[in-house]
Parts: structure tokens; C-alpha cells; sequence
């Protein structure tokens, strides 16, 4: 459905300092419905992927295609680190906002209200609601545009892990009604395991695909944690090579996604 | 809020009372005693005349504030978001900003003639500096994660304007009007004094060359008053309700 090809991807500070080589020879091709996981380390160029897939960022060497069956302009849900939910707006604004006309699209953003346990409180500005609530929020927004495809920018990071995993679930249950097709960037391997059909694996940067892998979980079994750690061990098993090689290794203990 | 609101009035009342104490004590026409100055106002609104010199010096504070709030943010919005508008134009608003408020209206009647337009030329050219540089610090500190957001759900310029950039700008609107406000009161007189022949400036120059200091303070409380009362009857309450989102 996307053809991602990024030759190269440069980098300037500012102008007294020369180009850094951030992105070197990325190509990634997405099935439509296809969830892939970008995992590698922080700060390795992840996010930059993201941005140039969003038409956020267009000075680099390469093309993004869309394939036939897209529309011209394929719509966007972007789900970033931060929430970015506008302080000045209530709940159900904030979410009606992306929307070309709220009203007609109301019985849309009441389902997705329902589906984050968002309702009782769509009147709230997001100042008072929880960090967790948040990015509820900010996932009823990626998702009311009803993307063709979706970008998830570590979107859990920063929440104690209760709550990630319970943000997770969601994340399932609301792809099991909307299936949708993901880039989603972490950090994390357990949580990639555990939302991807596909995980690439980047190095330190400049990021390069160092390995790729499936994660053969059915969807309908994704919260089947013993089926999920098996998978995980194995997948760390197999990757830790890699990242020895290249002489670094992604946060491998969930517990301690910062 | 009730104690708050009792000691200003304390506050109020002790000053009029060591005004009037002083009065009594000098004796002298050239410090009149309160009750003298409430006389005059009386009198002056009873014959119409207050509200004549009040309405034009009122009329030109609103209409140099609203050309210099809409000039000065244009200026200042611009210059905060390019990096080359800014380094052009920053020595101009360096020279403007310090151009004796003085020069800029002795110098626009001299070019322009003693009209009503250039006197309201000149009390805009004074404030626009001012706005345009607590504009530009707002636009410079727009945050560019609600931009990414607005580019990548496909806003379009008319909701990122009205949702994204104005509410972020809205404090810095705020702060640009009350302090405009204030500076723009106290120019328009010296502009009236000097070229008009209405208006509370114009006023207090007539009673300054008749030494009537009761004139002089009858004209200025009463200003001073209508200005109190733009500031706390609709200023305030409207930049508490733009801030009321954060809580």
C-alpha cells in the first residue's frame, strides 16, 4: 500500500557545523492492515522516519508512494510522544478539531469517546485530566479521522507500565473494530511484540535495518501474556546479536521503559 | 476578597483625606480641597462640557489603540516567525522605540498639519513599538509541536490560525492592550495639548495658562476615573475569561 524509500537523510545543527547522516538507505514496503513496530534506540532517527512519512519533513533523498487504492491524499492520524492536545480546547473538541465538519461526524467521535472511557469527561480541558487520560485522548483524535494510515510516535512512553499496558489493550481493541494499518515507533521490544505483525529493527544512528522479524500472534490473541513472553524471548534472543554487533541493545526489560 | 477589596477603599480614603487635610492647611487657591474639584466636575457635566472634551480624547485613545494593537501585531507576528524580517527591521524598532514620544508629535504636526488624522497618527507611531515587541515575543514562542500536529491531521490555514496560533497569542495580545492603554492615555494628552482644540489635554492646557490648578484636577480625576473603569469593567474581565482554561 506505501512504499517508504529513503536513500538518505542529512541532518544540520546549524550551519557551521557539517551534515550529519541521520536515515542511510531506508526501505520499508506496508501492507495494507499491516501493523509494523520500529524498534532501535533512542535518538537513532525513528521519529525523522515518521516525520518524513507525515510530508512534516521534505529535504531528503528518497520517495514516499502511495500505491493505488489510496486516495490522492491519504489522511493521517499521528499519535506523538507528547499528547499535543490543545490546553485551550475541551476533550471532545480537541478530538472534533482534525474533523472537516464535527457535528456530522458527532455519532464518530461519541463512539471513540465510549471506546477510551472518555465520556464523562469530554467537557474536561485536558489540564485536568491524567497523563493516561491524555493520551487516551490523543488516540480517540489519530483515530477519528479514520486513517489510512496511522503513525504512533513511542506513544506510551513515560506512563507507569499499569498504565501502558492498559493503553495497549486499548490500542488493540480499538484496531480489532478500525483495522487500520501502523507505523508504530518504540523503544521497547515487549511492547512491540506484543502490538506489531512485523518489527523492524534499527541501529544507533545513522539508523539502518539491521534485522527484521513476524510476529506470528494471532490479534485475537494478543493479551495472552505467556504466548506474548514466549515470542519476546525468543525475538531477544535472536536480535540481541545484532545489536552486540552494532554494539548496542534496545531496553529490553519492559519494566523499565523510562 | 471582601478584606482585599476594603482596604483599597481604606486606601482610597486616606489619600483624599490627607489631600484635604493639606488643602486646609495651605489655604491657598493653588491646592483646592476635594469637595472644590467634585464641584467643578458637577458643574463641567451639568453644562455639557466634560462630556464633550471626555468623548473626543476617549475617541482618539480607542482609535490609535486599535490601528497600533493591529499594525503593531501584524509588525510583530511577522518578525517573530522569519528570521530575516527580524534582523531587518529590529534596528528600526530599536531607533522607534526610543524616539522621545515628544519628537514623533511635534514632528507629525510639523509634516502633517494640525489635523485630527495626524494626531492620531502620532499616538499610534508611539505605541506600535511596543506592541510589536511583545508580539514578536509571542510569536517566537509558539510551540512547534501543536504546528507538527496541525500539518499532519491537515488543518488548514483558517482552523491552524483560529485554534492553534491566536490562542497561543492571546496573552500576549493581552498584555500588549493593558500596557498600551495606560502609555496611549498619557501621550493623547500632550497631543491635544499641543495641536487640538478639544479633548481633556486640550483642557488642562487652557486651565495651565489661567493657573486654575481646580480645572486642571477636575479634568484629569475625571479621566483617570473612565480609564479605572475600561480597566476594571472590561479588560480584566476579559482576559480572565480568555484564561479561564487553565486551571
Amino acid at each position: 500500500m506505501l512504499d517508504i524509500e529513503v536513500h538518505s537523510k542529512h541532518y544540520q545543527a546549524n550551519p557551521s557545523q557539517g551534515r550529519r547522516l541521520v536515515l542511510d538507505d531506508i526501505h520499508i514496503n506496508l501492507q495494507a492492515g499491516e501493523f509494523l513496530a520500529v524498534v532501535g534506540p533512542s535518538g537513532c532517527g525513528k521519529s525523522t522516519l515518521l516525520h518524513i512519512v507525515a510530508g512534516l519533513d521534505k529535504d531528503f533523498e528518497g520517495h514516499i508512494s502511495w500505491q493505488e487504492g489510496v486516495e490522492n491524499q491519504p489522511r493521517l492520524g499521528y499519535v506523538f510522544q507528547n499528547p499535543r492536545l490543545l490546553p485551550w480546547l475541551n476533550v471532545r473538541d480537541n478530538i472534533g478539531l482534525v474533523l472537516d465538519d464535527p457535528s456530522a461526524n458527532r455519532q464518530e467521535i461519541d463512539a471513540l469517546l465510549e471506546a477510551t472511557g472518555l465520556m464523562p469527561f469530554s467537557h474536561y480541558h485536558p489540564s485536568q485530566l491524567s497523563v493516561g487520560m491524555q493520551r487516551r485522548a490523543a488516540l480517540a483524535r489519530a483515530f477519528v479521522v479514520k486513517p489510512s494510515l496511522l503513525l504512533m510516535d513511542e506513544p506510551f512512553v513515560s506512563l507507569d507500565s499499569p498504565s501502558a499496558l492498559q493503553l495497549r489493550e486499548l490500542l488493540l481493541e480499538i484496531l480489532s473494530v478500525r483495522r487500520t494499518t501502523v507505523i508504530f515507533v518504540t523503544h521497547d521490544l515487549h511492547e512491540a511484540t506484543m502490538l506489531a505483525d512485523r518489527i523492524l529493527f534499527f541501529s544507533t544512528s545513522p539508523a539502518r535495518i539491521v534485522g527484521e522479524s513476524r510476529v506470528d500472534i494471532p490479534r485475537h490473541s494478543r493479551n495472552d501474556e505467556r504466548a506474548i513472553d514466549a515470542c519476546y524471548r525468543e525475538l531477544q534472543q535472536r536480535f540481541t546479536q545484532i545489536y552486540q554487533q552494532s554494539r548496542f541493545s534496545p531496553s529490553s526489560d519492559p519494566q523499565q521503559a523510562d | 476578597m471582601l478584606a482585599v477589596n476594603f482596604r483599597r477603599l481604606l486606601s482610597i480614603l486616606l489619600l483624599v483625606a490627607l489631600w484635604y487635610a493639606a488643602a486646609l492647611w495651605w489655604g491657598n487657591s493653588l491646592l483646592p480641597a476635594p469637595d472644590a474639584v467634585v464641584k467643578m466636575v458637577w458643574q463641567e457635566a451639568l453644562s455639557g462640557q466634560l462630556w464633550h472634551h471626555l468623548t473626543a480624547t476617549l475617541r482618539r485613545v480607542l482609535i490609535s489603540f486599535v490601528i497600533a494593537m493591529l499594525i503593531g501585531s501584524v509588525i510583530g507576528i511577522i518578525m517573530g516567525r522569519s528570521r530575516s524580517a527580524d534582523q531587518l527591521l529590529d534596528p528600526w524598532l530599536i531607533i522607534f522605540l526610543n524616539i522621545p514620544a515628544l519628537v514623533i508629535i511635534i514632528l507629525a504636526y510639523v509634516w502633517f498639519g494640525l489635523q485630527e488624522l495626524t494626531a492620531i497618527f502620532a499616538i499610534a507611531v508611539n505605541k506600535i513599538p511596543n506592541v510589536v515587541v511583545t508580539l514578536r515575543e509571542g510569536a517566537r514562542t509558539l510551540d512547534k509541536g501543536y504546528q507538527e500536529m496541525a500539518r499532519s491531521f491537515n488543518l488548514g490555514r483558517r482552523k491552524t490560525l483560529l485554534y492553534i496560533t491566536l490562542p497561543q497569542l492571546l496573552p500576549f495580545f493581552a498584555v500588549a492592550a493593558r500596557s498600551g492603554l495606560s502609555l496611549i492615555w498619557k501621550i493623547v494628552l500632550v497631543v491635544e495639548l499641543l495641536g487640538r482644540s478639544d479633548g481633556v489635554g486640550f483642557q488642562l492646557h487652557l486651565y495651565f495658562q489661567l493657573f486654575d490648578v481646580t480645572g486642571i484636577l477636575a479634568y484629569s480625576l475625571s479621566f483617570i476615573l473612565i480609564m479605572l473603569i475600561i480597566e476594571f469593567g472590561f479588560l480584566q474581565p476579559v482576559e480572565r475569561k480568555i484564561n479561564r482554561w487553565r486551571g
